[in-house]
Order: structure tokens, then C-alpha cells, then sequence
């Protein structure tokens, strides 16, 4: 039985299918599971591609791991694997901070000439103002603000994932999202926001 | 410090547009994640071994020789029936049976005495 990702079959579903030896569950759960957490693993790393799908790859070998006792109705698995990958990541940028490392971020790719090209630039620069806005809140802060307002998780699946109260995470997304207003405010006109007339 | 409706608006413009444009997974990083799973995934269960039946046992047998379990439980108890009267009271046995069993004795063989005497 073949599983695309617009199949009625949940991603806990196909655990046990997994574990069961069904192939086809794993490669469901691999285009299912590792975009999104190589995307969000990139947002906490700065835009760091290469440790991003190291992450990503490491989160995957263990969710495979974990198949044969993986037990229906405990958990999401998105809800496992972004928690497994927010605590990679801490780890990774720990490591730098030892190291006095600078995070790099990937060369911008460059879109090829052609129709749209000027509005694909605009997006990717805007993209970068706010990925490097994000780089400088607090690390519980951009997590929490990633997985609410990008990865578009509820407030209590950010809850089980940083494993904090959901008080806690409406705080973090409150707090990190006044703070990268301000930060992007004086590129408005750069990003192609409006002008703001209005004060507090 | 507080956010304006504007600032607020085109922040959440902004993650709109940053979900929509995700950093997508190499081809590489897709293939290596399928191939730890396929090589961690555990076999599939086997078919199941399908004990054989055992045949009908020697009493399921003589049953069917005389139609049935049913057939067979009333020759036997009238074969016990039988043995009781016959055991217990075997003058009622013969009039039961309308005098079918002989009750007395019979010479089947009548003496041979002629034929060792002389004369």
C-alpha cells in the first residue's frame, strides 16, 4: 500500500505499520516528517543548511529507533520529533558557543534570471532580515515563536514539545514577537511594509 | 514596548510568507533518512503456522458407525440395560425376551453312553 502525504493514514498509524515492516510506511514518514524538521531545525541554526539535515538526519535515526515501542494515542510523532530536534539544536549551538564559533549562514541562492525574478529577490531578502532577527532573540524565545508562527503548532503542542506550560510558551510567543517588531521596524521600507502613521 | 496593529499585521505577513517559502531538504539528506529507516525497520511478521487438526477420535468413530453420537448412546445404554436385567433377575430376562433365551438346559449333545456299552 502506497502512503502520500494526503493519505487518511495518521503519522502514528504508520509508526506501527513501520514497525510492523511495512515499507512503504517509511518512506511515508520520511517525506512525511524530515522537511519539516529540517526547515525548523535551519531557523534555530540561523539558516545553517548543512547542520540543519545533520539534525534533521539525526532526529529521523531516532524516530526509527523508537518504532517498536512507539505506543498510539501518548504522543504526536511531529510532536516527538521537533522536541528531539530542539534539544539537537541546543546542543549544536552549546557547541558552538564552546568553540566561539559564528554560525554561517548558506550563500543566498541566487534565482535565475527570468520573469518574477525582482519579487523572488524581495522575498529571499526579507526572509533573511528575519531569520536574522530571530538569531538574536533568546533561544526558548525563537523556538517558541518558530514553531507557533511558522511551523503553526497550537499553543499547548509547543507546550509538550519545549516541555514547559502553555502560560509559559503564550509569554515566550508575546515576548518574541514584540521583539522582532521592533528589531524589523527600521527596514519597513526595505522589507516593503507600510509606513507606520501609528504610534503605541 | 508595545507592537501597533501594522507592525503586528506585517510581522504576521512575514511568517506567512517565510512558512510558504521553507528551506527544503536535499535529495541526499531524503535518500540517507530512508535508508536509516529501511535498514533499522524490523522484518515483517511471517505467516502464521496453521496447527493441523487432529482427525476424529476413536469414540467420535464408532459414533459414526452407528449414526451418530446419539445412535450411540442409546445402544449403549440399552447393551447396559440388557446386562442389568440379565445379571440381576434372569427369569424376567426371559420373559422380556418372550421366551427367545432358553432358561432351562438342553442337551445338544445327548449321552454317548450307547456307544461304549455293549449290547
Amino acid at each position: 500500500m502506497a502512503f502520500d502525504a494526503a493519505s487518511d493514514v495518521s503519522d502514528e498509524a504508520l509508526m506501527v505499520l513501520y514497525a510492523n515492516g511495512d515499507r512503504p510506511a517509511a518512506l511515508a514518514l520520511t517525506e512525511r516528517v524530515t522537511p519539516r524538521v529540517m526547515a525548523y531545525a535551519s531557523r534555530l541554526l540561523g539558516g545553517d543548511r548543512a547542520e540543519a539535515e545533520d539534525v534533521a538526519q539525526e532526529t529521523m535515526l531516532r524516530l526509527w529507533r523508537v518504532a517498536p515501542d512507539w505506543r498510539q494515542g501518548e504522543t504526536k510523532v511531529t510532536t516527538w520529533a521537533y522536541r528531539v530536534a530542539t534539544n539537537l539544536c541546543i546542543d549544536r549551538q552549546r557547541s558552538r558557543r564552546r568553540r566561539g564559533a559564528v554560525g554561517l549562514d548558506d550563500a543566498p541562492e541566487i534565482p535565475e534570471a527570468g520573469p518574477g525574478v525582482e519579487a523572488r529577490l524581495q522575498t529571499m531578502q526579507r526572509l533573511d532580515a528575519l531569520q536574522t532577527a530571530l538569531q538574536a532573540l533568546p533561544d526558548r524565545q525563537r523556538q517558541a515563536v518558530v514553531l507557533r508562527h511558522i511551523e503553526g503548532l497550537s499553543n499547548p503542542e509547543i507546550a509538550a514539545v519545549l516541555e514547559i506550560g502553555v502560560e509559559a510558551v503564550e509569554s515566550l510567543t508575546a515576548r518574541g514577537k514584540r521583539t522582532l517588531a521592533a528589531a524589523l521596524s527600521g527596514q519597513r521600507e526595505a522589507l516593503g511594509y507600510e509606513d507606520d502613521q501609528d504610534a503605541g | 514596548m508595545r507592537m501597533t496593529k501594522m507592525q503586528d499585521d506585517a510581522l504576521d505577513r512575514l511568517f506567512a510568507e517565510a512558512a510558504a517559502n521553507p528551506p527544503a531538504p536535499s535529495a541526499n539528506l531524503m535518500d540517507r533518512v530512508l535508508a536509516d529507516g529501511l535498514a533499522l525497520q524490523p522484518a515483517a511478521p511471517g505467516p502464521k503456522r496453521v496447527l493441523k487438526t487432529p482427525g476424529p477420535g476413536v469414540l467420535a468413530q464408532l459414533a459414526a458407525i452407528f449414526g451418530g453420537p446419539p445412535a450411540l448412546a442409546g445402544v449403549t445404554a440399552a447393551a447396559l440395560l440388557g446386562i442389568a436385567v440379565g445379571y440381576l433377575n434372569p427369569d424376567a430376562a426371559e420373559s422380556l425376551a418372550g421366551g427367545l433365551i432358553a432358561s432351562g438346559t438342553e442337551e445338544f449333545f445327548p449321552s454317548v453312553d450307547f456307544l461304549t456299552t455293549e449290547g
